[in-house]
């Protein structure tokens, strides 16, 4: 694949400047620049009540889920060994302004690694929109790591990942169907009809996968991944020395991040081959858009081309694992375009997703070329606050 | 006290959005415009600061609704010409 290049027009003015940003935000907010940087900290445990209230307000009906049990998994909130980041917090006089969340990373590239924050969760007061403390909250924590990662995910923190990043190649989703019901009746609104013909068409499906999955399915053994078994390291140690741009995968960062997320829970398989783990792939059952129940992959960890048995024996499993909980697709998120072939062969189809815009700033020059124009990045889900 | 034309003042929002020049008239509605989300409203703000010394605030700002807005806020003042 030729290398990947930014396109220029997203670069069309000039990113403002931390000092500019600041002075003009601190005159909007009626405090000094001082005021403005020094209320600027990691959230502590007492900052939960005013955290709750924030998003609380932000977030609406959207809030669907215990909100105290989110932040007190995935913050330390001032705590030795718990959450799995910092959630920054702006205060003025001891009353929250604006939160921005992290989750801690290591990118790994050619036998260099970086400390990276992966960055989520930025909300601020609803009467402050408009005075740019989005942008600010942005900046100043890029000030503060070597690295920071950014996944746009509504068309606020679309404008900022494309203005205050250095542009990346997308992230793009693949869906596979596996339950035909729902477009088939919309097609033939006749009940007995488009369920038989739907009926049909999904087990013409299933079949036409294993014809091009379970081959390959045969020649690895699929089992449940338990997150500390020490192949996990032997898996990472080849990918980071891999040609892509890997975010390293611990046996912590697996319990904390699938093993205790107050979300929902998640299911992991280890492809095996000749007694080595060769590929992982994660994947959890959620109620999407439209009341359809989607199988979404969290996370898919696969050494292309020599892991291509491992990863058709892997979304064979994804697939069946669907099959019997009557999901309606499968869906992958991913930044690996080489996995890409192997889901085109398979039937799966694109799906359009606007917010999948990646960015990053890197500070490091050394680990910025290395990674250079690679278009093969290990980020997934696990990465982000989505799932 | 500098000034700029109606046409000067368009191709600063252009720039400001990150939307071609072409697609930008005064009717044209903030939802209409993908890059006038905060970051292109942040853009506008550095942008009035630096080149006129003018101050937009968060409620002017979250109160224009459309580009002429921005056009009449430069007209009251005083900076666009004619």
């Amino acid at each position: 694949m030729a290398g990947w290049r930014a396109d220029p027009l997203m670069r069309a003015k000039p990113r403002p400047s931390l000092a500019q940003t600041s002075r003009l935000v601190a005159r909007a907010l009626g405090m000094s620049e001082q005021e403005l940087t020094q209320g600027f900290r990691p959230a502590i445990w007492a900052d939960l009540p005013q955290l709750l209230a924030l998003r609380s307000r932000v977030l609406g009906d959207v809030l669907t889920w215990d909100d105290r049990a989110y932040l007190t998994w995935r913050y330390r909130l001032g705590r030795l060994d718990q959450g799995g980041g910092d959630c920054w917090v702006l205060c003025r006089h001891g009353e929250l302004l604006g939160m921005i969340g992290t989750q801690d990373l290591v990118l790994q590239c050619e036998g260099l690694a970086c400390k990276t924050l992966s960055l989520m969760d930025i909300m601020i007061q609803p009467e402050l929109e408009g005075a740019g403390l989005g942008v600010w909250l942005n900046l100043a924590i890029q000030e503060q790591a070597e690295v920071t990662l950014a996944i746009g995910s509504n068309p606020n923190s679309l404008g900022m990942v494309r203005r205050l990043f250095e542009v990346l190649p997308d992230r793009r989703t693949f869906v596979h169907p596996v339950r035909l019901g729902h477009s088939v009746h919309k097609r033939l609104p006749v009940p007995g009809l488009s369920n038989a013909l739907a009926m049909a068409a999904e087990h013409l499906l299933r079949l036409l996968r294993r014809g091009l999955l379970r081959p390959w399915a045969r020649t690895v053994q699929i089992r449940p991944l338990d997150f500390d078994d020490e192949a996990m390291v032997a898996l990472n140690a080849q990918m980071a020395s891999g040609p892509l741009v890997h975010c390293e995968r611990s046996s912590q960062q697996f319990n904390w991040r699938v093993g205790r997320n107050p979300k929902g829970g998640c299911v992991f398989w280890g492809a095996w081959s000749a007694g080595q783990l060769v590929g992982t792939l994660g994947a959890r059952s959620m109620l999407v858009e439209g009341g359809h129940r989607a199988l979404i992959v969290m996370d898919a960890l696969v050494a292309l081309p020599e892991g291509r048995s491992a990863l058709r024996a892997l979304l064979w499993a994804v697939l069946e694992q669907a099959w019997r909980e009557r999901a309606d697709f499968v869906s992958l998120t991913s930044c690996r375009h080489d996995l890409e072939p192997e889901l085109r062969r398979i039937g799966c189809r694109q799906h359009v997703d606007e917010f999948a815009t990646m960015g990053w700033n890197c500070k490091d020059e050394q680990f910025r070329a290395q990674v250079g124009a690679k278009t093969n990045w290990t980020v997934s889900e696990l990465h982000t606050d989505r799932i | 006290m500098s000034t700029i034309t109606t046409a000067e003042a368009m191709a600063m929002m252009a720039e400001c959005f990150m939307e071609p020049l072409e697609n930008l008239t005064p009717d044209l509605s903030r939802e209409s415009v993908g890059g006038w989300d905060s970051m292109g409203s942040m853009m506008l703000i550095a942008e009035l600061d630096e080149r006129f010394k003018l101050e937009l605030s968060a409620n002017e700002s979250r109160a224009m609704q459309r580009v002429g807005d921005v056009l009449n806020f430069l007209t009251r003042h005083g900076r666009l010409a004619g």
